[in-house]
Parts: structure tokens; sequence; C-alpha cells
């Protein structure tokens, strides 16, 4: 009882973390143009969503593992990328190969997602790849989980955008894309508020 | 222009060898030319992958001076033209589930030099530019073409597609910045600022905003094109 009183607040307060002040995507815009792909396919968002989540889970604690090795090599900031993105992406290829292998019916389903998932998860997780990088365990389940669920609203809010944007009566250049622009950028300035004056 | 799926039959005669010596070639070049110029103005503007794609969003809604914006585009150009040549040649090579594994390795590989001669080239820009600059590396424009273009064409679209869209890109980049750089200091300089500090315009959200407006100055153009000539288009 003891240890979950420990570990679930950590979660909770990571999941919020990673939803808010560190969610890169209306922030900084990291991995906006696959989320804006995402949103286009709304059938596909939850799988997506938890693909991110679990690509997440898997990044950041072989992050958290191999950092004491990557804090030692010449430039820092490059090397670490360059490995940790190295490490995803066999994490990539190995998960497919076993899906491919011994799912081929969950696999079908994902297909389209698994890559675009495995590479945005690099993206989305960077704030936390260039500055933390000791998290325990719980705390890196609550950023994996908070980063699918920023993933997922970030789509849902694209996807409102743009079904808005498409209407009848915005003008003709305006419709689609650029209406949907303009309501993104003013959505990120309620973003900037949960970073308290910076962003990403 | 897809790779031909046959080779073109050649019948004897001498009208034909004549022919094919003088003026279909001439011709099948022009056509050749007028294509890659196609695809080329396609890149820059018509079909802009930041104004008409929406890709490679990042560096561009965060880039805030002319500098962090050349330094970029110098990054885009110098990743971009390896990615897409090695997969114009090795993509059908690796099956399609691979591919963009092949693709971000690939960029990855061009990136550790390429930071490098960056930095040579601009001092001190990786470390200003940070998270920008190590972004480059899966960014989602080089990839999408890297994967999804290259593979199914030939080299010289390849070039052209590449070269057009780095630099549509790379306008798009320098003319946000240049907006940004003026609005904030009231002149344009080769100031350096390091990204993702700052107030205001150099905030994403104003990113955001002028890249509303420039894609719907394109989405515009582009509808005045597709209309039959002498038809009037609505204004805005």
């Amino acid at each position: 009882m003891s240890d979950f009183g420990t570990w679930f607040p950590q979660i909770i307060t990571y999941v919020l973390l990673a939803l808010s002040g560190e969610s890169i995507l209306f922030s900084g815009a990291g991995g906006f143009s696959r989320a804006l792909r995402a949103a286009r396919r709304p059938a596909l968002l939850r799988r997506y969503s938890v693909l991110v989540g679990c690509f997440s889970l898997f990044t950041i604690s072989l992050s958290c593992w191999l950092d004491p090795w990557l804090s030692g090599l010449p430039r820092p900031t490059e090397s670490r990328v360059a490995v940790i993105l190295g490490a995803d992406l066999l994490l990539y290829l190995l998960a497919a190969w076993l899906l491919r292998r011994f799912c081929p019916g969950f696999w079908e389903k994902t297909e389209k997602v698994f890559s675009p998932a495995a590479i945005n998860t690099i993206v989305l997780a960077m704030p936390f790849l260039q500055r933390y990088l000791k998290l325990t365990w719980p705390q890196a389940i609550g950023y994996a989980v908070g980063t699918g669920l920023a993933f997922w609203l970030g789509a849902q809010l694209l996807n409102t955008a743009l079904r808005r944007a498409s209407h009848k009566e915005t003008p003709a250049a305006y419709k689609g894309l650029p209406a949907a622009l303009l309501y993104i950028g003013i959505l990120c300035l309620a973003f900037y508020g949960f970073t308290g004056g910076r962003f990403i | 222009m897809e790779r031909p799926s046959a080779p073109v039959k050649n019948n004897g005669t001498k009208a034909a060898k004549t022919a094919k010596a003088t003026k279909i070639p001439y011709r099948e070049r022009q056509k050749k030319r007028r294509e890659l110029r196609r695809i080329f103005l396609n890149g820059v503007l018509f079909k802009n992958p930041m104004l008409v794609g929406a890709l490679g969003m990042f560096p561009l809604v965060t880039c805030t001076t002319l500098k962090n914006a050349l330094e970029l585009s110098f990054l885009l150009l110098v990743i971009s033209i390896p990615v897409n040549v090695v997969l114009c040649y090795t993509g059908n090579l690796v099956p399609g589930w691979v591919r963009p594994a092949w693709a971000t390795a690939i960029s990855l590989a061009v990136y550790a030099p390429a930071s490098i001669w960056m930095d040579s080239l601009f001092p001190g820009s990786v470390q200003s530019l940070g998270m920008a600059a190590a972004l480059m590396a899966v960014n989602s424009m080089v990839l999408s073409r890297a994967n999804e273009y290259a593979p199914a064409h030939i080299f010289s679209a390849v070039i052209a597609d590449t070269l057009g869209c780095t630099l549509g890109g790379a306008m798009v980049l320098c003319l946000t910045a240049v907006l940004r750089e003026w609005i904030t200091y009231g002149d344009v300089g080769m100031r350096t600022m390091t990204l993702f500090r700052g107030k205001g315009i150099s905030l994403p959200f104003f990113g955001f905003l002028i890249l509303g407006f420039l894609a719907a100055g394109v989405q515009h153009i582009n509808r005045r094109r597709s209309q039959p000539k002498g038809k009037k288009v609505n204004r805005l």
C-alpha cells in the first residue's frame, strides 16, 4: 500500500507533465505534421496513440539505461540523439518483425501507423531526452502514458480544427489547412499558459 | 515522372530510325525538361511541402531570425539530397515495412557529418539551434519524400523534386524568419538567437499564424490556376 502511495502520485504527476507543460505538440510544434496526418485518419487514431505511448515507454526506459554511457561521448547533444534514435529504429524493426511473424492480423491493422508512431516518439520525447534521463520506473511510465494521451488529444483537436476549417462558409482560399493553421496558432497560446512563459 | 514499366520498342525502318535520331529524342528531351521543371516548381510553390502538405513544420514555427533560417535551410539541403538519392536506388530493394527505418537510418547517418559541417560554416549554430537541428534528422518532409517519392521515380525526377522541395521549404523558412525578425528588432541582420527563448511573436503561435496566411496565398494561386482561362475567380 505504501508503495502504491509512492508511485501512483508520481505516475499522475508525469502524465500531467507530458500532457501540459512538456507537450511539444502545441507548445513547440514538434511532431505536428504527423499528428495532422493522424488527424485525417480518425479511425486509426486510438491505435496510433497507444503505439506512441508504447514506443515512448520503451525509448525512455532505454534512454535511462543508456544514459551513463552516453554522457561520456563527444558532442553529447548530437550523439545522444543519434544513439537513441538508432535504438528506437532497432526497436521498431524488432517489434515489426515479431508482429509480422506471430500476429499478422494485428500487424495488418496497425501497419500504416506503426512506423510513424515509432519515429514520432523520438520527436515527442525529445524534451525529455534532452533534459532528464534520470526518471524512476513510475515516472517513465507516467511520461509515456502522458505522451500517448497528449498525441491523442492533439490529433483530436486537429481533427476538429480541420472539420471546422472545411465549413462551407469558410472563404475558399482559407478552406482546409490554412484556416486550421490559424485555429491552431490561437490554440497554441492556450498551451503556452501551461508552460509558464517558456516553450519546450 | 515514374519509372518506365517497359522499354520502348524499336521498329527498324529508315524513317523510324531518322525520326528517332532527330525529332523524337529532341521532343523527348523537351518533354522531360518540361516535366522536370514542373516537378521542381511544384516543390517550390504549387505543392510546397510546408504550405500545402504541412510537412516539416517544427523548424518553421520555431525559427525567428534569418541566420537561424539559413542554417536550418542548409541542414535541410545537405540531409535531403543524399537521403533521397540513396532511397531512389535502394528503396525498392528493401521490404516496404523496413523502408521507413532505412530512410531514417540514412538520414541519421547524414545528420552527424552535416551538423559538423554546418557548425564549421556557421560557428555555434548547432548550439544555438539545439533541438531544432537535432530534429532535422527525423524531419517529416525529408522522410516522407524519401519513403514515398524517391523509390518510385527516376534519378532526375528525384533530384528535381528534392531541390524544389528544399528551395520551397527554405523560402518559407526565410520569409517567416525575416518577418518575425523585422517585427521584433525593426531590421534584419545576421543575429544569433537561441531558439525556444523569447516572447510575443517569437513564440510558435505566431509562426502558425504566418503559415496560415501563406498557405491561404498558395491555395488561392492554385485555385486560379485550376480555373479555365477567361473565367472569373471569386476573391478571397
